[in-house]
This record gives structure tokens, sequence and C-alpha cells, in this order.
């Protein structure tokens, strides 16, 4: 299943790097981080903001997915204890229902 | 043209039967090569035993043909001699990136060497040694456990060895601890020996380390720790998350290149393990914020140590000149109720 990155505009994520609870969160930046949507000129341009927190940190992951016209997806991803393939999933029904807006609009 | 030979030329002896010849031919052979005399090393000693397998090729759990095999080995390697790696995220970064990236890299780690030596201080250039290099995080999970979990004593060790064949205690007779040729064999410790794979199989995921080696990782490997190179290194890969300052535009055109800065916005930094510890980032900007290299850090404790010297001996100098004090208080007391009654008796009598 691809994500529709054409439909996110931003992304914020927290993570502790040393927890396991991190992967998914360091994973799915690893998807939207690319050649494509790094350059701010591009169109498919994606503000990405990373906190890492220090070590001893016991907060739970989170991600935050701004996506274009407004919708926000936030997911507590150390609570639900989602895995990168539910992730990718959850934020790729919403970009495509927004796709299917777009396309129905126009 | 090869040069005949004529049949006039041949020696007229020919002789009557093949035997007789051959008899004729090899004494003529054997005459002039003489067998030089044994030593007296070879005649008293016999040679030392001889092991079944090259001595760079010793038999290994892991095979040696396959690429991950060598990985492990270079990532062993690479996690001894460098005492101080930084460890980077990255993601999905062009080869032209990564070429611009090292370049910048290269370019002020060059800076920081000649500061040094403009500084007259004699730590050696690494500059050219510091590599970042992008790792098989699973390879590097097993190279990180074997370096600091599997160690083999020495006796093991000593037992591997061959015996030397020039020591002249060594017996004809006496057996090779690893002649055997099996991989099974304990007294075989190298890396990708089967004694290395079973003392660290069962500590898979329990190093620091493991969990931060999750998807795409980069490693800075610097050979010696140097603070000063680290924040070179930082101040050029994340200056921001670091909280070092990069090169304004103006001291380094080539820095805000857009290829090198849409590179950059693709690498974060994770963790840096200095002598065998793991530190977060805020202990990594601490770590990169000592002044002057180890010479800073050590006159910096030097100066702690003085003044700390210098206030223990005012507060023990405190104590003695309290007491003094107080005796010296208490004396003259005496003296003068002493006095007193004196000088009483004197003005009555």
């Amino acid at each position: 299943m691809t994500i529709p990155i054409s439909t996110i505009a931003t992304f914020r994520t927290a993570y502790n790097p040393f927890s396991r609870a991190a992967r998914p969160c360091r994973l799915f930046l690893g998807m939207l981080r690319t050649p494509d949507t790094i350059p701010t000129s591009s169109p498919t341009h994606i503000d990405i903001q990373v906190k890492q927190l220090p070590r001893a940190s016991t907060e739970s992951p989170t991600m935050t997915i701004g996506f274009k016209g407004g919708k926000e997806l936030t997911l507590d991803v150390g609570k639900r204890g989602l895995k990168i393939g539910d992730i990718v999933e959850e934020v790729s029904r919403v970009g495509r229902a927004l796709q299917r807006e777009a396309s129905l609009k126009n | 043209m090869p040069p005949r030979l004529r049949i006039a030329s041949l020696p007229h002896h020919i002789p009557r039967c093949q035997y007789e010849h051959r008899i004729a031919r090899s004494a003529s052979s054997a005459a002039p090569a003489v067998t030089p005399a044994a030593s007296i090393e070879q005649m008293t000693h016999s040679p030392a035993p001889v092991s079944r397998f090259p001595p760079a090729q010793p038999p290994s759990h892991r095979n040696p043909e396959y690429r991950r095999s060598q990985l492990l080995r270079s990532y062993t390697s690479l996690i001894r001699t460098s005492p101080l790696m930084v460890m980077f995220q990255h993601h999905n970064l062009k080869s032209m990136e990564w070429a611009a990236i090292r370049r910048e890299l290269a370019n002020a780690l060059k800076k920081v060497d000649d500061k040094i030596a403009a500084e007259g201080r004699t730590a050696p250039a690494i500059a050219p040694y510091i590599k970042i290099q992008t790792i098989q995080t699973s390879i590097f999970e097993v190279a990180l456990r074997i370096v600091e979990y599997f160690k083999p004593n020495d006796a093991s060790l000593a037992s591997g060895k061959a015996p030397s064949a020039t020591d002249p205690r060594t017996q004809t007779s006496a057996e090779l601890p690893a002649v055997s040729g099996s991989k099974d064999d304990p007294a075989l410790t190298h890396d990708l020996s089967r004694t290395a794979h079973n003392a660290v199989k069962n500590s898979k995921g329990m190093h620091e380390l493991s969990p931060l080696l999750v998807g795409p990782i980069a490693i800075l490997s610097i050979p010696t720790v140097s603070p000063e190179h680290m924040k070179a290194a930082l101040s050029i890969l994340t200056p921001k998350e670091a909280g070092f300052p990069a090169p304004t535009r103006k001291a380094n055109p080539d820095y805000h290149d857009p290829i090198v800065q849409n590179g950059l916005r693709k690498i974060n930094l994770l963790a840096a393990r200095v002598d065998n510890q793991v530190f977060d980032i805020d202990q990594t900007k601490w770590v990169g914020s000592i002044e002057g290299g180890m010479d800073g850090l050590r006159s910096q404790l030097v100066t702690a140590l003085q003044s700390m010297s210098s206030s223990v001996a005012t507060t023990l100098e405190g104590a003695g000149k309290s007491v003094y004090f107080t005796l010296e208080s208490r004396r003259s007391v005496l003296e003068e109720e002493q006095k007193g009654p004196e000088g009483d008796k004197s003005e009555s009598s």
C-alpha cells in the first residue's frame, strides 16, 4: 500500500529514539523524507519537524500528520501500540478520502 | 629459429641398451649436485608441528566468503578502533548529496586540523581518517555485541596460538591446540568463530544501542576522542539539532548549495558513543562543547583541582587558626588572672 504523499502538507513527530516504541515513527519518517518532498520548491513539499526526546524520557511517541486542506490526524503511537503497517494504513485511508473528494470536486 | 643439432655431434658411444643409458645419465646428473649437509639445528631439533590451516584463515563459523561475514569483521574492527562514534539517521539521500556532504565534512575537519596545528598543540591530524558511512544495522548490532560482550580470556587466547617453531623448547611431538581444524574448537576466538557466535547468541537486542539501530543509520567514526572534530562535524551535519552554528553563507558558500542543504534535511542526529558509553543528544552536545579538545578538558580539570586544593588548604588553615586564636585568647585571659591576684597582693603588702 502506498501513501498518497501529495495530500500530506506537514508532519510533526516527537519520540525518544532509545525506546522501542519509537520505531514506527522513525520508519514513517523515512517514508515521507524523499527527494521529492524535501526541497521547498517542490509541489509535494512536506514540512517535517522532528523532536527527539532525551534518553530518560518516558513520554510515548506521537505523530501529527497535517493534510492539505487543513485536516489533521494525530496518532498516539506509543499508547495504541501501533506498528508501521497500521500507521501507513490509517494515513493512507485519510489521504485517499481527501484525494477522492478533490477528484469529485473537479 | 631454434638451433639445430647435428647428428654427427652426438656422442659416439651409443649405449647398447636402454637400461645402461639410464644408469649413465643418472650418474652424470647426480655427480655435480651436492646436497648440503643438514645444519646442526636440523639434526638436533626436528621441525615444529605444522598447522592444518593457514594462520590467516582459521576455520570459522560464518563463511568468510560471504559479504556479510566480511562486513561483520570490518564493523568489529571499526568499533574497536573508533572510541568516538556519532550515529545519524538518514533517509533517501542521493549519491550526489552524499558526495557533497562528505566534501563539506572533509573541508570542515581539515580546518580543525589546521587550527590545532596553528595553536601548536601536539594532537595528530586525524581529519583524513574521519569517515561517515552507512551501515547494515543488523550486522552492526552483532558486531557491537561481539566487541562488548565477548571477552576471550588469556588462557584460551594462548591456547589458540601455535607453538613457536623457533623456540628450542618446542617439541616435535607438541600438539597444536587448534590442529583439529574443526569449527567447534573453543581455542578459536576470532570474530567469525563459533565461540564468539555462541557467546553473544543469547544477548540479541540487549545492547544499549540496539533499539537505535532501526532503519537507515550512518556512522561518523573518529579514531580518537576529539571533541573539536566532533563539534566541527556536527556543525556541518546537524547544526540545528546539535546547537552548533553552521558556517555562514559568506564564510562557506558551498555549504549553502541546494544539493548539500537538501541532503542535510534528511539527516538526524541520534546518539553518540564515547569510550563505550552511549550518549544521547544532550550529552553529545555537552561533549562537543568541550573547548580545546582533550587538552582543554585536562586544563579544566587541573584548574578545578587547584582551586579545590587551595580551598581545602584555607579550610584546614581556618581550623588551625581558630584553635590558635582560642588558645591565645585563653592564655591572655589566664595571664591576666594570674597577674590580677599578684598585683593585688603587691598592693596590699
